[in-house]
């Protein structure tokens, strides 16, 4: 059963077919015959569906599970991204879930149109650090130094793409 | 109109609900044996819409489909047109008209939804809604009607009253929001180290209500109308129009293995939905529902297996904490 949590864990934003999940399973239960595999799947997942800890759907959901070399999110979010205001800083994903952005997110969903790569995207927000349209700050001293900010502006990317993988954000 | 005025007034928030997109209701619709239209050129119909913040991104991931938004507020309609039109979406429509407007020049959906509106209309706009319902969705359609549930409207109808009592001396509808809520406060503090249920409930009402928005206070609880019903009561009104109950939007809340197994086992033993339902909301205090209606000719097959589920995508969000 932990076989079958774990890949479902590995997967969150990433709705399995049953196939996949038992083939995931598998590989981390090499020496378990995948029969009991989906006998153990059997016995529990009517327990999931209906307690409320599984979802179902019917289609996958119009979203990407990977990150790819030039990022795409749907028009919608990157418009809502550029209108929320800062209290209600939101965009819908492709769920139909409220998904809450951090503040220096919703510059970072703003250009994943699809047409730039990760190098462009970071310096748009490495100059947007720089410019003071982003501060950023550590123990309430503004950080300045272009390397830091450098250093920075990729960290802030990569953590940002993987919680709109996971989140069903990205869809190109 | 009243609803008109209020809702211009006091714009709701135009958010999105997962529970009501047309692929959650093609999954559950699938699931209980029917054959609802896929997505790509599905036609989604949406009474109340407001800005159609709810109907937005499908809309725009679907670019082969057609959205139909109506709601009475001019300024939620022309804010959520100004979105179309940035977004240059094509297959999108948000109108200024009443529920009671619509007919079948409209055409035929797929999926109907209409969210946080049955409860707070008139019953013959209610009736409307259920006609639209019938006679405005394909033969294997799903309509999603959402409203506030008796028993557990029972005891929220105390503080509803109390903050209807407070607020009624006031004319400007800010006003009355701003008032409820030091009422809230009032409430609060009057029941400062008092432990009687009565006592536990009011406050906790209390707690929750003030975190609340105003829109959302003034709607909800500062409504002129808010009916609430049994849901025996609501699948009887769905039935003279010829609608039968498909399933809850949030399945869970259908399983009786989420009841006390003693509870559970007797009402293993009813043959009827219906009624096994209304005595989980007996049971549960449930104040809310999320129905999903398909045309009474429709067949379905309530028994669930693994197999079936098999055939689905699934995702579960859980943690796995270790013992050490």
């Amino acid at each position: 059963m932990k076989a079958i949590f774990y890949s479902y864990i590995d997967n969150v934003g990433n709705p399995l077919k049953s196939t996949e999940l038992f083939e995931l399973a598998s590989k981390k239960l090499q020496k378990t015959p995948i029969d009991d595999i989906k006998t153990e799947f059997d016995n529990i997942i009517a327990r999931l569906v209906f307690g409320g800890y599984t979802k179902l759907f019917a289609v996958k959901p119009n979203a990407i599970f990977n990150i790819s070399l030039k990022p795409k999110v749907n028009d919608y979010a990157r418009y809502q991204a550029r209108n929320a205001k800062l209290d209600k800083l939101f965009v819908t994903n492709q769920i139909n879930e409220l998904f809450q952005l951090q503040i220096h997110e919703r510059y970072i969903l703003d250009l994943l149109d699809g047409t730039q790569n990760l190098e462009e995207i970071k310096d748009k927000i490495l100059g947007k650090l720089i410019s003071g349209e982003i501060i950023a700050s550590e123990s309430g001293n503004n950080i300045t130094d272009k390397i830091e900010l450098d250093k920075l502006a990729k960290q802030c990317i990569d953590l940002a793409l993987e919680r709109f993988k996971t989140n069903y954000i990205l869809i190109g | 109109m009243q609803t008109e005025t209020s809702y211009d007034e006091f714009p709701y928030e135009s958010y999105p609900f997962a529970y009501t997109r047309p692929e959650h209701l093609m999954t559950i619709g699938k699931l209980f044996g029917m054959n609802p239209t896929p997505m790509e050129n599905a036609r989604i119909l949406e009474l109340g819409s407001a800005a159609g913040g709810n109907i937005m991104n499908f809309a725009s991931s679907y670019p082969k489909s057609y959205s139909l938004g109506v709601d009475l507020s001019k300024i939620e309609i022309d804010h959520g047109n100004k979105v179309v039109k940035e977004l240059g979406l094509k297959n999108i429509e948000l109108k200024n008209i009443s529920i009671t407007d619509l007919d079948e020049s409209f055409g035929k959906f797929d999926y109907i939804i209409c969210h946080g509106v049955f409860s707070w209309v008139p019953d013959f706009v209610k009736d409307k809604i259920l006609d639209i319902s019938k006679k405005l969705l394909k033969p294997n359609g799903i309509a999603f009607i959402s409203y506030n549930t008796l028993p557990g409207w029972n005891m929220i109808n105390s503080i509803r009253d109390m903050m209807m009592f407070h607020s009624s001396i006031f004319e400007n509808t800010f006003d009355k929001v701003n008032q409820a809520k030091l009422f809230l406060n009032f409430v609060n503090d009057g029941l400062e180290g008092s432990a009687s249920p009565y006592a536990k409930f009011l406050k906790e009402e209390a707690q929750n209500l003030a975190k609340q928005e105003d829109h959302y206070l003034r709607h909800e609880y500062l409504a002129e109308e808010n009916k609430q019903f049994y849901f025996h009561e609501f699948i009887d009104m769905a039935k003279t129009h010829s609608l039968s109950y498909l399933a809850d939007s949030n399945i869970h809340a259908m399983f009786l293995g989420n009841l006390p197994s003693k509870a559970a086992e007797k009402l293993q033993t009813i043959n009827d939905i219906v009624r096994t339902e209304q005595y989980m909301d007996f049971i549960l205090n449930k104040r809310f529902r999320c129905t999903l209606l398909c045309h009474n000719d429709v067949s379905l097959n309530r028994n669930i297996t693994s197999e079936k589920i098999k055939e689905f995508y699934s995702s579960c969000n859980i943690t796995i904490y270790t013992r050490k």
